[in-house]
Formats: structure tokens, sequence, C-alpha cells
């Protein structure tokens, strides 16, 4: 049974909902079985945000995921937290922006990227998140890169037009990036 | 050295509050916290708090 | 196929309703169903319904009353707490046969309890609820696209049997996205000869009422509301049998915890473990067929359950305590885990044979 599980991981306002939507909505469009599931404090803003995205083949059990395949953490608390979680052989993507410490595991592959500098500096700020997302999907596949158009048309609101662009901009600049 | 002009009432606990930053449950709770500093009634006094946000006041610390 | 979207449990809940005909909404924001009166709140004027967030979860469910009365379609919904202080109206509305849906997405309890999910308002919703003898029929959805079929479903039960129904979800449920088709939903025609919609003066008048000053015609009422209690228990049952025909032990599960057994389940058989599961859809009637029938097939049954033990009783009675009966269960907030489920599973495949 082919089943992936995925944690996102930071603090409320980074758009680490955002980021486990739009992978869920790559499971509705190629007709994956799919969940998404959202945990948070009682806090809209600040204090801890993660989200369970589950794949798979066949109906899906628990949509809670425990032991990720693929870890997207972009702050320090939820690194401590959640690294050791993470399945062996399973793949970690942090902003190293900041998250400075290495990554303690051996038996995992970890990518950083300074998602937070690259958002501030090429004039998107509150998209880090799809900086980080567009790494994680070049490095596993998981997302195939001709349903990136798809996703951000559904997932984007009508009214927000213009940050289609800046979604797709974003993706691409975190697929792109090599250290 | 300078004169303390602000600091955290002595009544308010020392644990992490659950407010969202910017929300003013947390000034409105500090200024609580003053007025039983200044009023001298730490010892007199009874909390009562609501059902939403403000149940905050009372977690276990 | 059907157009599938993404939509989270509690929005599912409120656009099935939408598509089932139900234009009154009364509701009162709690975590973690706010979400259901937030989209009621954009949805009902653009199709010309009524939302209106009540003052209290007390004046909403009277406010249910007033529009069940009338014979239209309404809906509440609340969590744990909320449905508590509601009691009173629900039982108001079995006394006078209204057909309605209330909604509850349960919370930790109890008392003002947590923000994050449980399963222990199961004595609550199957036993009534509220004071005197009635019960609500009660559906326990397991997946998005339950929370859909099921809240149509509820609303044209409700309507054949003059009975109020509730469904029974968590804030697991709740939360998550799933994609689910909308479409398919039928609205059943049921007679509403006795809905108060002004008479015209060209028939006799109706009356929506729940006091009589006479025992003999409170115990009639009362007798020949169990009538139609009894026709729903032999009609309307439901339930989901998921790797049951060689079993040996029978997990008993709904909701989330359901969800989380079929991963156990899996870990289970891959050791060589012949488990299954019944899945109650129907809370009441409870789907006691089926579980006496694996009563004489199982070594024993695991239930999983986030609450201190509330269906375990009815799968006791229902099975009239021929087997073992193990519990995995979690409180608080906690979702028990597919280990925890999987190490009961291990444990009660140990026993065997008659009690």
């Amino acid at each position: 049974m082919a089943q992936t599980g995925m944690l996102f991981a930071g603090f409320g306002g980074q758009g680490i909902l955002f980021s486990g939507k739009f992978c869920a909505y790559d499971g509705l469009i190629s007709d994956k079985q799919v969940s998404w599931l959202p945990s948070y404090g009682p806090e809209m803003r600040g204090g801890t945000a993660s989200c369970s995205v589950v794949f798979s083949d066949e109906i899906i059990g628990s949509p809670i995921v425990t032991n990720p395949d693929i870890l997207v953490v972009m702050n320090l608390p939820s690194l401590d937290k959640y690294e050791p979680a993470v399945v062996p052989g399973g793949k970690i993507f942090y902003d190293s922006t900041l998250i400075s410490r290495p990554i303690a595991r051996t038996d995992v592959q970890a990518f950083g990227v300074p998602a937070t500098k690259l958002a501030a500096d090429n004039g998107m700020p509150t998209l880090a998140n799809m900086i980080l997302v567009g790494k994680m999907i070049k490095e596993t596949g998981i997302i195939s890169t001709e349903n990136i158009d798809k996703i951000i048309d559904k997932i984007v609101s009508a009214r927000h037009q213009d940050l289609k662009e800046l979604n797709a901009k974003a993706i691409k600049m975190g697929f792109d990036y090599q250290d | 050295m300078g004169e303390i002009v602000f600091q955290k009432p002595k009544s308010l606990c020392d644990v992490p509050l659950h407010y969202c930053p910017g929300c003013t449950h947390g000034i409105v709770h500090r200024l609580v916290a003053e007025a039983i500093d200044e009023l001298g009634i730490e010892g007199q006094t009874i909390g009562v708090a609501s059902v939403g946000c403000s149940v905050f006041t009372l977690l276990r610390a | 196929m059907a157009d599938k979207v993404l939509m989270k449990g509690n929005e599912a809940i409120a656009e099935a309703a939408i598509m089932a005909g139900c234009r009154f909404y009364f509701g009162y924001p709690i975590t973690p169903q706010t979400e259901v009166a937030a989209y009621m709140a954009k949805r009902m004027p653009k199709i010309g319904g009524t939302f209106l967030q009540a003052e209290s979860e007390i004046a909403a469910i009277n406010m249910c009353i007033g529009v069940a009365s009338t014979g239209k379609r309404v809906m509440t919904s609340s969590s744990s707490p909320g449905i508590s202080l509601k009691e009173e109206g629900i039982s108001y509305m079995a006394g006078c046969d209204l057909p309605a849906l209330i909604v509850n997405v349960e919370r930790g309890g109890p008392g003002l309890g947590g923000i994050q999910p449980s399963q222990s308002d199961y004595f609550q919703a199957t036993r009534g609820g509220g004071h005197g003898d009635y019960h609500l029929f009660v559906v326990a959805p397991a997946s998005v696209q339950e929370m859909v079929s099921l809240t149509a479903h509820a609303f044209n039960v409700a309507e054949k049997y003059r009975v109020p129904a509730m469904l029974l979800a968590d804030g697991t449920l709740g939360q998550m996205m799933e994609p689910v088709s909308i479409e398919g939903i039928t609205v059943e025609d049921h007679d509403k000869s006795w809905a108060l919609t002004g008479t015209d003066c060209k028939r006799k008048h109706n009356i929506i009422n729940s006091l009589s000053l006479l025992p003999e015609e409170l115990e009639q009422w009362n007798l020949e509301r169990y009538k139609r209690y009894e026709k729903i228990e032999a009609e309307e049952p439901m339930w989901e049998e998921y790797m049951m025909d060689d079993a040996d032990v029978c997990v008993v599960a709904f909701g989330i915890a359901s969800r989380v057994s079929r991963n156990a389940i899996k870990a289970a058989r891959a050791q060589g473990i012949k488990v299954g599961m019944i899945r109650p859809i129907t809370l009441w009637p409870f789907p006691k067929k089926p579980l006496l029938a694996a009563a004489d097939k199982v070594k024993s049954f695991v239930t999983v359950e986030l609450n201190m033990g509330q269906m375990v009783e009815d799968v006791e009675l229902a099975t009239r305590c021929k087997r073992p009966i193990l519990m995995a269960n979690r409180v608080g907030g906690c979702i028990p885990t597919p280990e925890q489920v999987l190490a009961q599973i291990v444990e009660a495949n140990k026993l065997g044979g008659a009690q």
C-alpha cells in the first residue's frame, strides 16, 4: 500500500496550513485519496500550527501523521518537537533563516532553505512557506510539476489574482534553490 | 541607575499567556492585576472569568 | 464521476444541509464547530435563507422549535457544553414530535473541558440527552463524505418519523479536509399536515405542544412515540463491516476512532491476527443485530472510544456479554493511536472461548 504522511509545522501566521492545503489539492486533482488535518492552539496568531497531510492509493485510515515521511518545519520549536518522529529514510525541509542548528538525525535527508530571507529579498515576505514547498516538491517528487499551476488556480481565491503569479514564482524559487 | 517606570504587576502570575499577539485580552488582564496591586487587595480577591478566551485567566499554572 | 471538492468537515455539514433544503440555521460560536455557523452566515443570505447568531445556545434551540413547528427544515450546531445548554429544548422537540437536525462536534469534557476532539457525549446523545423518555435519531460520520450523506439522511429520517435527529461528530472530523462530492442528495417529501402554516380559516387549527394535564393522555403520547421508535429500530440501523468474514477479533468503533482502528487492523492483519471491525453509523438505533451475530463467531471484542467507556456498555448489551470486551480509549482531547489499538487487539486475540 503506497501511503505517504507529511507533517508541516511552524507558528501561526506562517502559512503552515496553507502549505498543507496546497499539497492536499494535488491529491484532489490527481484523484488520489488524500486527507488534511490541522492542529493548532486557541491563538489566531503566534502559538503553534501544524497540519498532517496523507496521500494514499487506498482508503485512508487515520488522518493523523505521527511519524512523517516528509517533515516541513519553519521554526525551531517545531523542529525540536518533530525531528525525532520522522521515519528513518524520511526527508526534512527546514527554513534555515529561522532555524540555525543543524539536523541531528543521521538517518534522514535534510534540506535547509533560507526561505524567509529569500521571500523578504524578493518582495514576497508572506510566501516563505511556498518557497519551502517548492524545494520539497523538487526533492520528493510528491507533486508533479504540471499540477502546480492547476493547484494555484484552485487554491488562490479569485479576488487575489495577483497572488497567483507570486505563488508560482515562490514555488519555482524553492524548486530551483541550490545551496 | 534609572528609575523603574514600568514593571509586571506583582499579582500577575509568571506563567505563559495564551492570548494572540495584539489581542486586548492580555492588556485588560494586566490592567486588572495593576488595579489589584494598587488597591492592595490581592489576598481578598476572587477572580471570575467567562467562556471564550477570557477563561484563560483560570488555566492552572 | 461526480465532481469533487476539498472541504472541511464542518463546512461539508453546512453545505449538505443547504443542498438538503435547509433554509434556517440558528447557532452560536464554540470551538471546534464555529465554521458551521460561519459558513451558514455566508451562504444563507445568498439563497434567501435565514442565518441568525442567537444570543445563546438556548435561544438557538428555541428558535429551531419555532421553525420546526412550521414544517420547515432547520438546523443548529454546537459542541458538548453548548449541547448541554440545548437539552431542555431538545426534550421539548421530542415531546412535540418535531423534526430538526442538531449537530454536536464533540470536544473534551466535562465542563468547559478542552478544544480537542472527544466522543464523551455518546451517552448524552444516545439516551435522549434531556429529561423524559425519548430518543433522537443519532448518526456518526467517519469521513467528510459521510458528513454530507448523513446530514442529508438525518433530515429525511427526522421528517419521516417526526423525531429530532443528531449528527454526532468529533473535532477531528469537523476540522479535517477530504475530497467530497456534494451531489446526489435526495430530499424526501413527508407528510407535514401537522405543521403550523396558518389555517386561512379553511382547516382545523394544529397545535404543537408537549404538555398534558391528563396522565393517561400523556402516557398515550409516550406509547405512540415509542411505536415510532420501534419502527426506527427495525428499519433504520446502519453500520459498516470491515474484514469481518474470517475475523476472530471484532473491533467496534465510530467516528475518528474507526479511522485510527483501520490502521491498527491493517497492522494486526500483517501480523497474522484475523481482526475485523463493525463500525456503527447510526448510534441510535444501535446496530444490535450484526453485533449479536458476531458474538457467535468471534473470540472477543475491542471497543475504541474517546471517552471513559460509554459505547462499550451498548456493545455488552448487544452481545449479551457473551464474549470478553477490551477497550482502547483516551480522553481529554487525546486520540487513541494505532499502536494503542493494536496492543488491545493483540491482547483480545489471546482471549477466547465463550464466557
